[in-house]
């Protein structure tokens, strides 16, 4: 979306949107109708915030995130550089959710500790995909749709599935990386190398 | 909603509803609160799309199709005719997910191509499920709640799971059909014979009891 010369460095965001006065929203970034921004998130510059979306008090988000229609990201989430956030994903905050203490009084928010998810840059996660929290999402990692991620995802890996296992490596344009014969991974769209070590994988120009 | 082919009823916008100038809807739809269709989409007749229902642009609806509350239907799908898509539902259009590209810029429309989810008719999609296009859902096959579906779908198979695969086969009432013999199901409600053959289901017509 290229906002309207007039309302250039500045947030566009939809009259039926409710982002709280206390929430810090960056310049160019986009709410849309019905999104819920609470208080204290700070949302960076030139991100989109889809339909519906629920950003919770104090979350952070970094430049150029898309959140996508009805995503719900409770706090303490903090979302990097350039993250996708397919519609309807939920990021969750309590490991062990319950409406009401033993002795049946209503949970309160001194009777839980919420756990965040924490999303690196340029990662990205399906449609209606659960992260629970606390976990964390590497670098440049796809969350394939549906997938419900319950441990931490490293750099660059796919994870599907529920649980959701890593079934391949994907580089920064969200393709596949090919393997060659010699073991290397390529990018089929960057051309960037990779090689895969104890489980980590390593862009040839980040390993030294 | 009704069923009944040739109904006429009046189309019937709630209040609240966004619906693009430019979106078509077709004689007695219905769009309930907060739906939205967006810019070019069209809507055939006699369709009901949910609360919160989103129509991507460009999105089509044939006849008499029920998109439930929340579901979210991102263009270039296409639904044919007595199409069901359960709440929460969700097609999808881009393989290869990003907010940026690699050099990390914002990626825009142009820097994707687009793919679609189409469901041809009478087919449903279950509650939640996912449906990662580009893919196809062939005339009556159901798709079990909460599924992804990441590859294309037989006419009357039954898929269910992450990823969905076939579990079993139904018929044009949605029941699962009793296979009554060597490559041979019939339908327990509408007496309709279906023959098996290298992993595809054909109907045979009504037999007599």
């Amino acid at each position: 979306m290229i906002p309207a010369p007039e309302t250039a460095g500045h947030p566009l965001i939809e009259a039926t949107a409710d982002v709280d006065p206390a929430a810090e929203v960056g310049a160019e970034t986009r709410v849309w109708h019905l999104a819920q921004v609470r208080e204290n998130a700070s949302i960076g510059s030139g991100c989109i915030l889809g339909r519906g979306s629920y950003i919770g008090p104090g979350v952070i988000l970094g430049r150029n995130c898309k959140v996508q229609n009805y995503a719900l990201i409770y706090e303490p989430a903090v979302l990097e550089d350039g993250v996708f956030v397919g519609p309807a994903v939920v990021f969750t905050n309590d490991m062990f959710p319950r409406a009401v203490n033993p002795d049946l009084s209503i949970k309160m928010a001194e009777d839980w500790h919420p756990v965040g998810v924490h999303v690196g840059t340029g990662a990205s996660i399906g449609a209606r995909a659960v992260c629970i929290g606390p976990v964390s999402i590497g670098r440049w990692a796809l969350v394939a749709a549906g997938a419900v991620v319950t441990k931490d995802v490293p750099d660059y890996a796919i994870v599907a599935g529920v649980p959701a296992r890593r079934i391949g490596w994907v580089g920064r344009s969200g393709i596949p990386l090919r393997r060659a014969e010699d073991g290397r991974l390529t990018c089929p769209a960057t051309g960037e190398h990779f090689h895969e070590r104890d489980g980590v994988l390593l862009a040839e120009r980040e390993s030294g | 909603m009704t069923t009944d082919a040739g109904a006429v009823r009046a189309t019937w916008i709630a209040p609240s509803a966004d619906i693009d100038p430019r979106a078509v809807l077709g004689d007695g739809s219905t769009v309930a609160d907060r739906a939205q269709v967006r810019e070019f989409a069209r809507v055939g007749p006699g369709c009901a799309v949910g609360y919160a229902a989103y129509l991507g642009p460009g999105v089509i609806l044939g006849r008499q199709c029920t998109v439930q509350d929340f579901a979210l239907l991102y263009e270039p799908t296409l639904l044919e005719d007595r199409v069901s898509v359960g709440p929460g539902a969700v097609f999808t259009n881009d393989r290869f997910p990003r907010a940026v590209v690699p050099s990390g810029r914002l990626k825009s429309a142009a820097d994707w191509v687009l793919v679609g989810v189409t469901v041809r008719t009478g087919a449903s999609v279950g509650a939640n499920a996912v449906c990662v296009a580009p893919l196809t859902i062939g005339r009556w096959a159901i798709v079990a709640d909460g599924s992804v579906v990441t590859a294309d779908v037989p006419e009357y198979a039954l898929m269910d799971g992450i990823p969905a695969t076939r579990v079993h086969w139904v018929g044009q009432s949605g029941a699962r059909l009793k296979n009554v013999g060597p490559g041979l199901f019939r339908c327990p409600v509408t007496g309709a014979h279906y023959s098996e053959h290298d992993g595809t289901l054909r109907p045979l017509g009504i037999a007599p009891r």
